[in-house]
């Protein structure tokens, strides 16, 4: 009797106690407590999405509670999807996890152009109230794990500007060369680390491990085959193409042919690829490819455009870029050097790397200041190069030649005296080989450029498209294209033997 | 020592200024009245449900004549006048005293049931005194030995029994006890606690250091087995007669004594069970785990970095998948049903020389917070002793030990059970699983989102407080001739309390110390030691003139010293956590400190009693107070002595025994009708004990310590000081069927203590000085009716129900803003001293076109402002400038109830008696901090269920914001979303009873089987799991939940054998 008090007691102060936060936790509504597939289950207009995600197992994903966002074409829109994915199971799992995305994305998530990762890899554009290019039946349909859309129509994958170029290499012999341009590297992520570095505390890999095959566009140029970033790429046509690689192959003149074309090759294809999305060209838009080289794409001249999934591929017929931008001036920064004559630590101490003030430009410039003074004779500072193609080059420099007293009462450096000084440029292969030898007058306090003389560089022996380092861990970066830049001190008769270089300017001479 | 001896010399120098008052009152009746004529009186005493004659009852008046009621009931006394009262007496009915109001020939009907407690013996202030003679505002409790009651302390059985006793209890961990506020508050940091005597000695009632172990609380009250106690009295008016202790009125207990010679033995055993709290409802694994993806994606975490964390990744080639796909219910590992033993002995008895009573006590009260709880071990041996005719003494002497096992509770997130297992993630689980899914028994460690693991916590942590109360007293009363007597108490109280506790590195969460080191396991102790000297010494004379003047002065002085030490040791970071002492922490990282604490106090008091035919009485009380805490340079309401400042400390009580008046006579419906009025000043001198005084402090200044000034010494910094006035009504009816106690009082604090912002040339942040004041405001009323009163079946019932409103009158800077819990409280001239301040809400933003229509923005930290959008909460404009920041916080809340009170009742059905206390509170908001963190969606705490609810999409109307990482818009600050009102009735304790008959011959002379429930019902609104906690003594500080262990319920069986 007693107990059963007790119990009464208990079960009534239980119901009472429960009750307040009943109404509490109470759901606003029933869906919210219900998973996206459940919900979509009871959506007689989403039965073919729903019977596709069950044939493909996703039904597991579409329950659990990843919080997700789904995009569901309705029955009508299933119509329309081709018969090539219907088959192939494959591809209909590529088309199920482009329409899913691992994060909650709600129409109030939209921005002009936010582009949302999905489980396929791939970004599609979520924006205007629209998924791609389908528009929404209904939309925010929340769910106890996420939220889903139900779209108009399908909304199939669509490959990437590396997709593209792999599949079109047969069309494009732009696309079959950037598809050639296949090595074996070493990916750092994958390569075991050997020691590190005691100088600069960098990592040092074991060399043969971590092997992959790169391409050097992907690496060298661009990552076409990303897809968290938008590119515009342009595909010159075979006429076009073989007409870009004619105009440049006299800059690559070398002992092999192939070598010549290839590198024509490569300076063409390098410029092609432009970060962001041009589409909507109904007019003549500059592009600006990575080096710098500008691009006029004219509505006139495009024969095709294909939408990819991380931007647009225009194919044109002309190739609309200036020669002059192709061919670059090349600087050397006298503060750069490679190496000096001496390495003593007397003749290190009198080398200055100074921030220096130019009144006419009203900027500042970092250069180079060799004090040697009467004990220089001869002594040279080295530079190198791997930009001079086979063409002339007119040379010039900027060197400040000026006198510092120090304030403090330390020793004054500097001259105001002129300098003689003399530049070379040598065969990487041999240094006995000078293949331009010039001496020039500095006069103090000169801050504008002085011409040297002309410099006609007469071949390009090396593959641009070569990788920096190769699997063993041979470095390209010194190779039979490079120029060695020296910068001397005359033997005698010209104390002080002072040296001093803001930069060398090497710029083309085109006929 | 020369300071103690001016103050004894202050004390004694003291006297005369009393005295000389005393003197005269003493002997203003010059002329001493004689009866000249006795009359007799005679009547009949039956029993008032049967009415059938009661023989031997025993009826006096005073020593002027007596009575035995014969076989028909009849007796015959001399009375010296017909205005007079007679006391009646019978064992097993309650006492009563009759007014004669000239009648000579009476028909009284005595109750068996105590009904109005009018008649009852009390302890008063001066003595033993029947509360019809009482002039202020006073309770009784007769708790009969408690024998089914299952309060852990003295404080929790008070709980809904006094009017105008407002018992909060602290928390469900066992002997944690209640904060007792009578009549409201008198003072915003010092006390507000009552004094505490038991048996004559002052009980130091303070806690001397912080407990090392969060959120637990050092009751001194627990130190008293309740089964111990014969009686209860609190006072709720002047209490001037405690002087600067007197503030917060008083509470008497008397503990156990023999009543009769012949040797009584009881013993009770009991068990039962206690219960775990109904869990709260948060998300499971798979609701958390879609919010905590919405949550990192509000962070600005990339798809694969969320797809990378472990607990998102469903393959089974994970190796962690086992660890990261439970859905553990972390409640469940924390709270379990659990279990309590008590037993009880005790032996009482003696002769015509010595009385004795002795008690043992045993206690087992595990929590059902597992792995916690409390074991008790206490005695008690009080002694009388005739020594001669003139000469008595009592001896007290108890014992009282405490074993503890504690978690941290409150604000410690890291440690907090019942906080983690309520905010950590579902899916992850207690112990390590390997990666083909096998449960080793190593505990998981704390979880990638920083959240302990509970169960790590409940059984790998350690916290113990184990603790000894020592109590000895010794009174001596030698009577100098009939009417005057000299007594003396002295009594010391020795109590130690130790702590120490031990987190270890696995599995709980590291804490990161002020010097930036991370402090993997830690480790602490700390030693509290307690020491009091009391001596209450004083002259007593009684006398009754002419048979109707009654007249009891007592002058005396009573005197306490207090010696409290507190030493604690931090220890981080041992090598394992096997080595769990203090001393094996790293020594770079240990950390040692301590206080120590003085203080005298010394009062010389005087209390007059005198009534007049007993109709009219008069209290005057009166006392004058010393103490050490006090600065030197007070000349306020004070006299000075030696150089040392006296606080004076007055009071008056009157009382008229209307009833008692010929005029009423005829009305035999009317059995009492008093009125009562008394007006005093008190004393709160709990001001520090340092306070007034100049003092250094250590400091570490770059590794090198030194001494700086640690306050600014205000030698004017004196006591605060509360008067009280008090006006009742007692009320009888039907023979006392239907009694009535209303009171009405006004207490006003003046000189209130107050932290004054320090000006900055001091370098002190704040000054304390005397400046604020304060007044409360209230009525109580207690109601009490035998409904039935039959021979078989009695039904009482009662009632009480109180209000106060506190008000502040005076501050000298502008409001005081107090955070705590993260919530901001405030006291305000004009309001209620600790109300809390906030942010009024009206729902959420259904879109982002509604709130840009409203246009209201949010006040950045860096000074920018961001306009709310949909899903954020719309906060009310309070000053209309359309940018919500902290001008806009009004009052939301205010802790204090409306009213409170508690319902009883007794059914008494032959031999079962049905009895039932229950308790409530109503009006009061409580500050639902607990719930705060579980849906303020801006961490990766899980949430209740109710966030399943939050707004996610633009024209969802909804009450539950949208959930941000960090919340940036400010949707989870202190506002009304967290304030909820806390008025709950709970059933605090039925417990039914069963006489089992016994054979008078036999063995055993009593035997009594009880089965006692506590907290069965809560009814309340509050969406936690319980509605009651105190968070701290203070004012401030009331009505916020922050995740103590909450109350629970409990079934326990017991027998009672009486030998």
């Amino acid at each position: 009797m007693k107990k059963i008090i007790v119990i009464f007691l208990m079960t009534v102060s239980c119901i009472l106690s429960c009750k307040k936060w009943d109404d509490h936790i109470a759901l606003d509504s029933a869906s919210l407590g219900k998973t996206i597939y459940e919900q979509m289950s009871e959506n007689s207009d989403l039965s073919s999405f729903v019977s596709y995600v069950d044939k493909m197992n996703l039904d597991t994903l579409l329950n659990s509670s990843r919080n997700l966002t789904v995009f569901a074409p309705d029955n009508e829109a299933f119509a329309n999807l081709p018969d090539s994915v219907k088959s192939n199971d494959a591809a209909i799992r590529r088309f199920l996890l482009n329409l899913i995305a691992l994060k909650s994305y709600y129409i109030r998530d939209q921005t002009d152009t936010s582009r949302i990762l999905m489980m396929s890899g791939k970004r599609v554009l979520f924006a205007n109230n629209q998924f791609g290019d389908a528009d929404f039946a209904s939309s925010d349909n929340v769910a106890r794990n996420g939220v889903f859309h139900v779209l108009k129509e399908v909304v199939l994958p669509l490959p990437n500007i590396w997709e593209f170029i792999n599949a079109t290499k047969e069309t494009y012999k732009q696309n079959a060369y950037v598809a050639s341009l296949n090595y074996e590297g070493q990916d750092i992520s994958q390569a075991e680390i050997d020691s590190i570095d005691l100088e600069t505390g960098e990592p040092v890999y074991k060399s043969g491990t971590g092997i992959v095959q790169i391409n050097t566009f992907k690496q060298k140029v661009c990552d076409v085959g990303n897809e968290d970033s938008l590119f515009t790429y342009i595909v010159l046509t075979d006429a076009a193409f073989g007409q870009a690689e004619a105009t440049l192959k006299p800059f690559f003149k070398a002992n092999s042919e192939d070598t010549a074309i290839f590198n024509a090759d490569w300076y063409t294809s390098k410029d092609m690829v432009f970060s962001g999305l041009y589409d909507n060209i109904n007019s003549q838009q500059t592009l600006v490819s990575k080096f710098g080289v500008h691009y006029n794409l004219n509505p006139s001249t495009i024969v095709s455009s294909y939408k990819v999934s991380n931007g647009i591929v225009y194919v044109v017929n002309t190739a609309e870029t200036s020669l002059q931008e192709k061919i670059p001036v090349v600087y050397i920064q006298g503060e750069n050097p490679i190496g000096f004559s001496s390495e003593t630590e007397s003749a290190l101490e009198d080398i200055f790397y100074r921030k220096r003030y130019n009144p006419i430009t009203k900027d500042t410039f970092n250069d180079i200041y060799v004090n040697r003074g009467s004990s220089g004779a001869n002594f040279y500072v080295d530079y190198s190069t791997n930009n001079l193609l086979s063409t002339t080059y007119k040379v010039y420099w900027v060197a400040l030649n000026d006198y510092v007293v120090s304030g403090q009462g330390d020793d004054a450096y500097g001259t105001t005296a002129n300098l003689n000084q003399i530049v070379q440029v040598l065969n990487n292969d041999s240094l006995s080989t000078v293949l331009f030898n010039e001496t020039g007058v500095v006069e103090p306090y000169t801050y504008t450029e002085t011409y040297i003389g002309e410099f006609v560089n007469d071949a390009y022996n090396w593959l641009l498209s070569y990788p920096d380092s190769m699997p063993d861990g041979s470095s390209y970066l010194s190779n039979p294209a490079t120029k060695i830049i020296r910068l001397q001190a005359p033997s005698s008769n010209s104390s002080p033997y002072n040296l001093t270089l803001d930069y060398l300017k090497f710029v083309p001479v085109f006929n | 020592m020369r300071k103690l001896f001016y103050i004894f010399l202050g004390g004694f120098i003291g006297f005369p200024f009393i005295g000389v008052y005393a003197q005269k009152s003493i002997e203003s009746p010059s002329a001493v009245y004689k009866s000249i004529d006795t009359l007799r009186v005679s009547g009949i005493v039956l029993n008032a449900v049967t009415k059938s004659p009661l023989v031997g009852a025993y009826i006096s008046y005073k020593d002027f004549g007596a009575g035995i009621t014969d076989s028909l009931g009849h007796f015959s006394i001399a009375v010296p006048d017909d205005r007079v009262s007679l006391l009646i007496k019978l064992d097993g009915y309650a006492d009563r005293m009759e007014p004669l109001k000239g009648r000579r020939n009476l028909e009284i009907l005595l109750q068996s049931v105590n009904m109005g407690d009018y008649y009852n013996e009390l302890a008063s202030p001066i003595g033993q005194t029947r509360r019809l003679k009482t002039t202020g505002a006073s309770e009784n409790i007769d708790t009969k030995g408690n024998w089914t009651d299952h309060s852990t302390s003295v404080d929790d059985y008070l709980q809904g029994r006094i009017a105008g006793l407002n018992a909060i209890r602290r928390s469900g961990t066992p002997g944690m006890g209640a904060n007792l506020f009578i009549r409201g508050f008198n003072s915003l940091y010092a006390s507000n606690q009552p004094i505490i005597i038991v048996d004559g000695v002052y009980f130091d009632n303070g806690t001397y250091g912080t407990p090392l172990n969060n959120g637990y609380y050092n009751n001194p009250l627990s130190y008293i087995d309740i089964k111990d106690i014969d009686n209860i009295t609190v006072i709720k008016d002047a209490t001037s007669t405690y002087g600067a202790k007197g503030a917060n009125g008083a509470i008497i207990i008397t503990t156990s004594r023999a009543h009769e010679e012949a040797t009584s033995i009881d013993a009770v055993l009991s068990g039962g069970t206690s219960f775990r709290p109904k869990e709260i409802p948060v998300m499971d694994a798979g609701d958390f785990r879609s919010y905590l993806a919405e949550m990192l994606q509000s962070k600005g975490l990339s798809d694969h970095e969320i797809s990378g964390l472990s607990y998102m990744n469903d393959s089974l080639s994970n190796p962690d998948y086992y660890n990261v796909h439970n859905n553990t219910s972390w409640q469940d590992r924390v709270f379990d049903n659990s279990y309590m033993q008590n037993a009880y002995l005790k032996i009482a008895g003696g002769d015509n020389i010595a009385k004795y009573a002795l008690t043992i006590g045993y206690g087992n009260n595990k929590s059902p917070l597992n792995n916690t709880g409390q074991t008790r071990y206490n005695m008690r041996f009080n002694a009388d002793l005739n020594l001669t005719k003139r000469l008595f003494a009592t001896a007290n002497v108890s014992y009282y030990r405490n074993e503890q096992d504690v978690r941290n509770m409150g604000i410690a997130p890291s440690t907090n059970p019942i906080f983690t297992s309520l905010v950590k993630a579902p899916f992850f689980t207690d112990h390590v699983i390997s990666s083909d899914g096998i449960i080793s028994p190593q505990y998981a460690d704390h979880d990638t989102l920083g959240i302990s693991n509970p169960l790590a916590i409940m059984n790998t942590e350690r916290g113990q407080n184990n603790s000894f109360r020592y109590n000895g007293t010794i009174s001596f009363k030698y009577l100098l001739g009939k009417n005057l007597a000299l007594a003396t108490t002295v009594a010391i109280t020795s109590q130690k309390i130790r702590e120490t506790f031990f987190v270890p590195e696995r599995g709980i969460v590291s804490d990161t110390l002020m010097n930036d080191v991370l402090a993997y396991n830690r480790s602490g102790a700390q030693v509290i030691k307690l020491f009091n000297v009391f001596n209450d010494s004083r002259i007593t004379y009684n006398n009754s003139f002419g048979s109707i003047h009654d007249l009891a002065v007592v002058l005396g002085f009573r005197y306490n010293n207090l010696k409290s030490e507190q030493d604690y040791g931090l220890g981080f970071n041992s090598a394992t956590d096997q080595l769990t002492s203090v001393g094996y922490g790293l020594n770079t990282l240990r950390q040692i400190g301590g206080s120590i604490g003085a203080s005298n106090w010394l009062e010389s008091y005087l209390n007059v009693a005198y009534g007049y035919k007993d109709k009219y009485f008069i209290n005057l009380n009166s006392s004058l107070d010393a103490s050490s805490k006090f600065g030197r340079d007070v000349s306020i309401n004070s006299l000075r002595i030696g150089g040392r400042p006296f606080a004076v400390f007055p009071s008056l009580g009157l009382s008229w025994l209307a009833s008692s008046e010929n005029l009423l006579a005829n009305a035999d419906w009317l059995s009492l009708l008093k009125f009562r009025l008394s007006y005093g000043v008190t004393g709160n001198d709990d001001i520090g004990n340092y306070t007034a005084r100049n003092y250094y402090t250590s400091q570490n200044l770059l590794g090198i310590s030194g001494l700086v000034k640690g306050n600014l010494g205000n030698e004017s910094l004196m006591w605060e000081s509360v008067s009280k006035l008090n006006a009742g009504l007692d009320l009888s009816l039907f023979n006392n069927r239907l009694s009535l106690k209303a009171d009405a009082y006004h207490n006003k604090t003046s000189h209130m203590i107050i932290y004054e912002p320090g000006i900055t040339i001091s370098g002190q942040d704040y000054i304390i000085t005397n400046n604020g004041a304060m007044k409360t405001n209230g009525a109580e009323i207690d109601l009490n009716a035998l409904l039935v009163d039959n021979k078989k079946f009695k039904w009482q019932l009662g009632l009480n129900v109180s209000k106060y409103k506190s008000v502040i009158t005076k501050l000298p800077a502008g409001s005081i803003l107090t955070e705590f819990a993260d919530g901001t409280i405030m006291s305000r001239v004009g309001g209620a001293p600790n109300v809390f301040y906030g942010y009024k809400t009206n729902g959420v933003y259904a879109s982002d076109g509604q709130a840009a229509s409203e246009g209201l923005s949010n006040l950045n930290n860096n000074g920018t402002t961001t306009a709310f959008k949909g899903g954020d909460v719309r906060f009310i404009d309070l000053n209309g400038d359309k940018i919500i920041d902290e001008n806009d916080r009004q009052v939301i809340g205010n802790p204090n109830p409306d009213f409170f009170g508690g319902i009883n009742t007794s059914i008494t059905v032959s031999n079962w008696t049905l009895s039932a206390l229950a308790t409530f509170m109503t009006g009061n908001d409580i500050y639902n901090y607990s719930r705060r963190q579980e849906e303020s969606e801006l961490n990766a705490y899980n949430q209740t269920e109710a966030v399943k609810n939050r707004w996610r999409v633009d024209g969802q109307v909804t009450s539950m914001p949208k959930a941000t990482w960090g919340d940036p818009m400010g949707n989870s600050r202190f506002s009304d979303r967290w304030i909820e009102d806390g008025s709950y009735l709970r059933l605090k304790s039925v417990s039914l009873s069963y006489n089992v008959p016994v054979k008078s011959n036999k063995a055993i002379k009593s035997l009594n089987i009880f089965l006692t429930g506590t907290n069965l019902l809560t009814l309340t609104n509050y969406l936690g799991y319980d509605p009651e906690f105190s968070a701290s003594s203070s004012a401030i500080g009331q009505g916020v939940d922050t995740f103590l262990e909450p109350q629970y319920k409990s079934i326990e069986m017991g027998v009672r054998i009486g030998l």
